[in-house]
């Protein structure tokens, strides 16, 4: 029989994994009931529910959950049902596409499924097992979050609702169980399912905010699309988690028909080969070093956008906003005569540009993994110098850092300029995120500076964003002195809208960088590779 | 004239002294063997000749320049492959290959594809899936097709198969006529012997002994085995026998190397019906050195 002996490895499978598979349990069903739990305390009104969802209704937010419903009567099962659904199917994808190629593809190129197969265990033993055990684990969090969100009962938070919201991160996760195992099938190795599986679901992500901001056609075309068609806690639709479940069926059988069709080892696919030769342009350590992150780069740059765009999204009622919160009113010194949207737009700029000094400094971060690993070594022992290879990574890098701080400013200042009424032109919120770069340039060259006395000390540098983080965002709330904003170059840029443009600072701060970089080319020019 | 020189250099990594005042000269045109075992301070040698590390003291230079100083000049004329290849994950063979030797200069495609050729390399693949051997071989085709006059090898063979390591073997002999220089670090001994002019013994951070492989195996014993009817000399009683037994009919005696004389004289006029000697083998060689450092 084909499945003879998958009881017994399902059994292997949850002794080896069972902390594996607690952990993905207890942390998304967590999560669904601390989120819910925190909208009494955060939202303590219904005037306070209502302002809410005046914020939900923009195209990021729609983009980003999915189009708002039970908007008219927000209570706290809408919020959690139009909030935190999507994104929660999203998690549920992840972990669904990780786990079922981990206990297929991953044993194949292991060879343990051989040994697997060599014992008296059908065929489709091996795939069975994995399928069966992700299977289960989505019931699992689905039932689990149903009730913990039924027996919590707030207002709005109905059984009918918890549990229609359960089945739906179920059903997305079930989905995404016959995705993954499809492209487990299609593709030779490990990696290259989980990327196809992966991108697929990012697609089908992005399908969905495409679709449900045009309030078009296209979301049906996506799995999220008729999970959040649901509108679990509002309406109650289940005939589009059927769907799902039908679409996830159709899934595994074809998984389970291409598993019976091809050899232990091989896929669908050949492998993606690569170029027997090299571009042309792959001819210095500058165009290796831009080869090898530019996906990074590009992606970063996108990521930071659309996160600039999420952050000035909302700002459109800040004033309104904000005028009734207290806690959000601590986070800013009041100034007379300056616009509380002003205020919270040059905070988000120096936020934003925190955000993009990481993929910044991941750039030195990745001259250190290549010296860790013998390829600096490979470099510099052919004509190249110690100058060549370091400036390579600090022009990378000092260039990425404009492309990033331009990236989640122009996001930002675009969505500032069109959603913020009487507010100023583009161009004057722009300038106000760009005026960072050399701030972050000075982190950069921090960096770079470590790197250089030592490859183990570059990891410090995060110890210092994380501290600038923490002076420059909360040092409003928990009243810091005002001093602790000059311990990070942050805190010597003009905080613009509000501040004038003032030049000085941010020449000094470059000047700064420029300082360190000599000296962390020198000292890198005179000590041991690893 | 010599190619590479090492003037009483020392390096240590804080109390590890991983090089020992080490001299060391390569001349032009040779295949020069540098053995010892794990351990020894090979690599930490070969690092300090690439410019990697920086002696503690002492002096080396490759071409006349300074090793440390000068380094891209140094490269320039230089190939180098590690024991252990490090490669771009990403990348494909064929386009690391093709990278190092741009940066070398460009080097010579025909010879290039030959040598994937020979070294049997699939050069599209992704250096994520190549084995050890296979990330080897990219390294030793990127060094062998770039135009280089020195090639620097510390343990290149040690992921390739017997197959391989004969493709290598030749490499190597072709390199050197065409006048090239080739400095190689093994403990592989019978590959040493098979290909190196002359070599260099290090232990413990210590050159211990230089010279051609005939000049070392003077300072060893052969091993002869001598079949003779009636009585026999009394061996022991020469100086130059280390050791003499009788195992069935034959004797076996281990001679100095360059006191043979010795024992051929004592057999003088005697009946001799077998009479053969072999040669020290390279590992006799290392093994005699090693004892004698254990000796107290
Ligand atoms: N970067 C380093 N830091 C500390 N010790 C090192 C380092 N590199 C080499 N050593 C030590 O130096 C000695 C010589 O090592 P190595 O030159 O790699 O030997 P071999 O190549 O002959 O096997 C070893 O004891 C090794 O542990
Ligand atoms: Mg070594």
């Amino acid at each position: 029989m084909k499945l003879e002996g998958t009881l017994v490895l399902i059994g292997l499978t949850l002794k080896r994994d069972w902390l594996r598979l607690t952990i993905w349990f207890l942390s998304l069903v967590l999560v669904q009931a601390a989120t819910a739990l925190s909208f009494p305390g955060l939202y303590t009104n219904e005037t306070e529910r209502q302002q809410l969802a005046e914020t939900m209704i923009n195209p990021a937010m729609t983009a980003l959950v999915g189009p708002g419903y039970g908007l008219d009567n927000y209570h706290y099962g809408a919020m959690m049902g139009h909030q935190m659904l999507a994104m929660s199917a999203l998690v549920m994808a992840v972990m669904s596409i990780l786990l079922i190629i981990r206990y297929t593809r991953t044993e194949e190129e292991t060879g343990r499924m051989e040994i697997v197969r060599s014992l008296p265990a059908g065929a489709l033993a091996p795939a069975a097992s994995g399928t069966v055990v992700v299977f289960v684990l989505n019931l699992l969090i689905g039932a689990g979050t149903a009730v913990s969100l039924g027996v919590m009962g707030l207002e709005g938070q109905t059984w009918t609702g918890s549990i229609v919201y359960g089945g739906a991160l179920a059903a997305a996760g079930i989905f995404f169980l016959g995705l993954g195992l499809l492209t487990a099938q299609l593709s030779s190795s490990a990696r290259g399912a989980s990327g196809l599986a992966m991108g697929l679901m990012t697609l089908f992500y992005t399908v969905r905010a495409v679709g449900d901001v045009g309030g078009g056609a296209w979301s049906w075309l996506s799995p999220f699309g008729w999970i959040v068609k649901s509108e679990a806690y509002v309406s109650n639709i289940v005939w589009p988690l059927l769907l799902t479940t039908a679409a996830s069926v159709i899934l595994l059988g074809a998984a389970g028909w291409l598993f019976n069709r091809r050899d232990i080892g091989s896929g669908v696919l050949p492998p993606r080969e690569g170029k027997a030769e090299a571009g042309p342009l792959l001819r210095s350590p500058f165009a290796l070093a831009l080869r090898l992150q530019r996906t990074s780069l590009i992606i970063w740059a996108l990521v930071l956008l659309l996160l600039g765009a999420m952050y000035g999204s909302i700002l459109g009622d800040t004033d309104a906003y904000f005028a009734d919160i207290e806690f959000m009113k601590e986070f800013m010194d009041q100034m007379a005569g300056v616009s509380m949207t002003d205020q919270f737009v040059s905070l988000l700029f120096v936020v934003l540009s925190i955000m993009a000094t990481v993929p910044a400094l991941l750039s030195t971060t990745k001259l250190r993994a290549e010296e860790n690993n013998q390829r600096a070594e490979a470099v510099l022992t052919r004509p190249v110098s110690r100058w060549r290879l370091f400036g390579s990574y600090a022009v990378l890098t000092v260039s990425a850092t404009v492309l990033f701080t331009a990236a989640s400013s122009a996001g930002l200042a675009g969505a500032a300029a069109a959603v913020i009424e009487d507010g100023r032109p583009f161009q004057d919120y722009f300038l106000a995120g760009i005026a960072y770069v050399p701030a972050v340039w000075v982190m950069a060259s921090a960096s770079a500076l470590l790197l250089a006395v030592r490859p183990a000390f570059v990891s410090w540098i995060w110890g210092y964003v994380t501290a600038s983080f923490v002076i420059v965002y909360m040092g409003g709330l928990f009243q810091f002195p005002a001093w602790t904003e000059k311990l990070t170059p942050y805190g010597y840029v003009p905080r613009m809208p509000v501040e004038e443009v003032e030049l000085l600072p941010l020449i000094l701060l470059t000047a700064v960088a420029a300082a360190v970089y000599a000296a962390a080319f020198f000292l890198y020019r005179n000590r041991d590779l690893q | 004239m010599n190619i590479v020189e090492m003037n009483n250099v020392s390096k240590s990594f804080g109390r590890v002294q991983a090089l020992d005042q080490v001299t060391l000269r390569v001349k032009k045109g040779e295949i020069f063997g540098f053995i010892g075992p794990n351990g020894a301070g090979k690599s930490t040698a070969i690092r300090v000749l690439l410019g990697i590390i920086r002696a503690s003291s002492g002096t080396a230079s490759i071409f006349e320049k300074d090793v440390w100083k000068e380094a891209v000049a140094v490269h320039h004329q230089t190939a180098y492959v590690p024991g252990d290849v490090h490669l771009w994950p990403n990348l494909s063979g064929g386009e690391v290959i093709d990278f190092m030797l741009r940066l070398n200069g460009g080097g010579n495609k025909q010879k290039k594809e030959e040598l994937i050729e020979r070294f049997q390399l699939d050069p599209k693949k992704k250096c994520r899936t190549y084995s050890k051997g296979n990330r080897q071989k990219v390294a030793l085709v990127a060094a062998f097709a770039s135009d280089a006059s020195l090639f620097i090898l510390d343990e290149p063979t040690s992921g390739l198969d017997p197959l391989m390591e004969r493709t290598f073997q030749e490499c190597v002999f072709e390199a050197k006529r065409e006048g090239k220089t080739i400095l190689l670090s093994s403990h592989i001994l019978s590959e040493v012997e098979k290909l190196c002019d002359r070599l260099a013994i290090i232990r413990n951070g210590s050159i211990i002994e230089t010279g051609s492989l005939q000049e070392l195996r003077h300072l060893t014993r052969v091993e002869m085995r001598i079949g003779l009817h009636g009585e026999a000399p009394d061996f022991h009683a020469l100086s130059a026998v280390a050791h003499a037994e009788k195992v069935d009919d034959l004797w076996l005696v281990q001679v100095e190397a360059d006191q043979v004389n010795q024992v051929v004289d004592a057999l003088h006029g005697r009946d001799v019906y077998l009479l053969e000697s072999a040669p020290p083998t390279l590992e006799d060689l290392f093994m005699r050195y090693y004892e004698k450092e254990e000796q107290p």
